[in-house]
């Protein structure tokens, strides 16, 4: 029992180091991107209105697509972990991520962003649910207002993905966006400063 | 009408003030600078006096731009047959040769904040430095020596339209400046997303001296790590509200453009991304490698802060001078 609950942590460290680390790969790429367009702009000031431009824009779209993905399949994975009720969380991550499997494979990606970033959302409200109800949700996190702060931004981030990516370019993307950005903001607020607010109503 | 002349004799004023504005900056900065390095007997009093003073003489600084700002406003009016509406200039206080005043007007107010409500001597010093490097170097690259030179050009180009009379040119010019005005100068984004940017700067510029000097302490001093930890996480706040409400400006104003992976939003993203990497390690701050981890993340998140900032200048774009 002791074992196995050390590995669950040593597991539940990793992850969140991984998370880290990801990151920081994608944030490498966009500084390439940055570091790249420079070079080319000082060799040609007007490149950015050729066609080499949009071929630019196309690549790293594709390149950026590859750790993209994985952070966002690592969160489902990591929310997987939030739940005790372990076998219908595993179901849930399962179909989460086939589903998209097989839209990709079958070239919908648009779809395939859809599916994970609005099943993250729901598995993300489900455990905020269970928590309302009292019920345990696993989190680096202590407070309980703070755990519920780390699941709402985390919703708002996959519901931003969202509208970027399904919904680009209709007239739902930046209503959704807006919706998204409160999420995002209420959630950051009340996981950073979640035991400030506790202890400031516990005082009244 | 436009009328140009108060508007250039108040510029004259600033930057016959530009001297006085650039000694004192320097004066404030560097004596900051030495109590930080060697605090005094009383050094909490005085920093409180000296940062309390700092922040007295930018607002004072910033009250003067202020009138520059309601010159123009009062100054430039348009109306033109074929222009949608009459234009009214609202130019914002954070654009230009301002830029660095109001990022350490900020930092100067978070850090007398700070001064009074945390009292931890050893922070204060630490951060002091940042805010003494802010101070001079705002005293060294003024916002009045050459107010707003972007600006300043365009206002010129646009008395030369007039003067010109409606020729086919001018009314080109005039055209291309209203829109300008509209989606740039005068946009309720403007007043929004750099405030929200450059107050996460303020915050971040006084987390980072903290994060160097722990980086070479062989033990971590959790206090003020978790010191740098607050500045950060309010910086971080910020800087995603200011981030998320740029997207929507930026679908606005550059419709047609392909403005996702120019230069300054590439880098401004590497930045966020760094600084949600150090949130994420910092959740195990009690261990070994993800505390050292977390504060290599964060001094390297704000070194790519200062390129952000640079690139404005470096790099040409949709969102660039260069």
């Amino acid at each position: 029992m002791h074992s196995w609950k050390a590995f669950q942590d040593k597991l539940n460290y990793w992850l969140v180091i991984s998370t880290s680390i990801i990151f920081a790969s994608v944030g490498s790429i966009f500084l390439y991107a940055t570091l790249f367009i420079w070079y080319k702009l000082r060799l040609n000031p007007n490149w950015e209105s050729s066609w080499q431009y949009l071929d630019y824009v196309s690549t790293m779209n594709i390149i950026a697509s590859v750790p993209a993905s994985i952070l966002v399949i690592l969160l489902i994975i990591c929310l997987q972990r939030r739940s005790t009720a372990i076998y219908t969380a595993s179901v849930y991550t399962g179909i989460t991520l086939l589903i998209p499997l097989a839209s990709l494979i079958a070239g919908y990606e648009k779809f395939a962003v859809a599916v994970i970033t609005v099943g993250a959302s729901i598995y993300q409200f489900a455990l905020l649910i269970r928590l309302i109800l009292k019920k345990e949700v696993l989190s680096e996190k202590r407070c309980k207002i703070e755990k519920a702060g780390s699941l709402i931004l985390h919703i708002g981030y996959s519901l931003i993905i969202f509208s970027w990516v399904p919904l680009n370019g209709t007239k739902h993307e930046i209503p959704i966006f807006w919706l998204a950005t409160i999420i995002v903001l209420l959630g950051t607020i009340l996981s950073f400063y979640g035991s400030t607010i506790f202890k400031l109503y516990s005082q009244k | 009408m436009i009328s140009f002349s108060a508007y250039h004799s108040y510029r004259n004023l600033l930057i016959h003030l530009a001297p006085y504005f650039k000694v004192i900056s320097l004066f404030f900065g560097i004596l900051t600078l030495i109590i930080a390095i060697k605090p005094p007997r009383k050094f909490m009093k005085l920093s409180l006096v000296l940062t309390l003073i700092s922040f007295a003489f930018l607002t004072a600084s910033l009250i003067l731009l202020g009138v520059f700002h309601n010159i123009i406003f009062s100054a430039t009016y348009l109306s033109i047959p074929g222009l949608p509406e009459p234009l009214k200039l609202r130019v914002p206080l954070w654009i230009e040769s301002a830029k660095i005043f109001f990022w350490t007007l900020l930092t100067v107010l978070i850090q007398l904040s700070f001064i009074i409500f945390n009292k931890n001597e050893e922070a204060i010093r630490i951060t002091l430095i940042a805010t003494s490097t802010m101070l001079i170097t705002t005293g060294i690259f003024d916002p009045f020596s050459n107010p707003f030179p972007q600006l300043n050009q365009e206002l010129n180009n646009l008395e030369a339209a007039i003067q010109s009379g409606l020729t086919p040119a001018s009314i080109a010019y005039l055209m291309n400046f209203f829109y300008r005005a509209k989606y740039f100068y005068n946009s309720q984004y403007m007043w929004i997303h750099p405030p929200l940017l450059f107050l996460s700067y303020a915050f971040f510029v006084l987390a980072f001296p903290i994060q160097f000097y722990l980086l070479f302490k062989k033990d971590l001093n959790l206090v003020l790590e978790n010191t740098s930890y607050v500045l950060i996480r309010s910086g971080y706040l910020f800087l995603t509200a200011g981030m998320l409400i740029g997207y929507p400006w930026a679908v606005e104003a550059w419709q047609g453009q392909s403005w996702w992976w120019s230069a300054k939003i590439n880098v401004s993203i590497t930045m966020w991304l760094l600084y949600t990497a150090y949130l994420h390690a910092r959740l195990y701050i009690g261990r070994k490698f993800a505390g050292r981890f977390s504060l290599f993340l964060g001094i390297i998140s704000f070194l790519l802060l200062i390129f952000t900032y640079l690139t404005t200048y470096l790099i040409p774009g949709v969102h660039s001078y260069a």
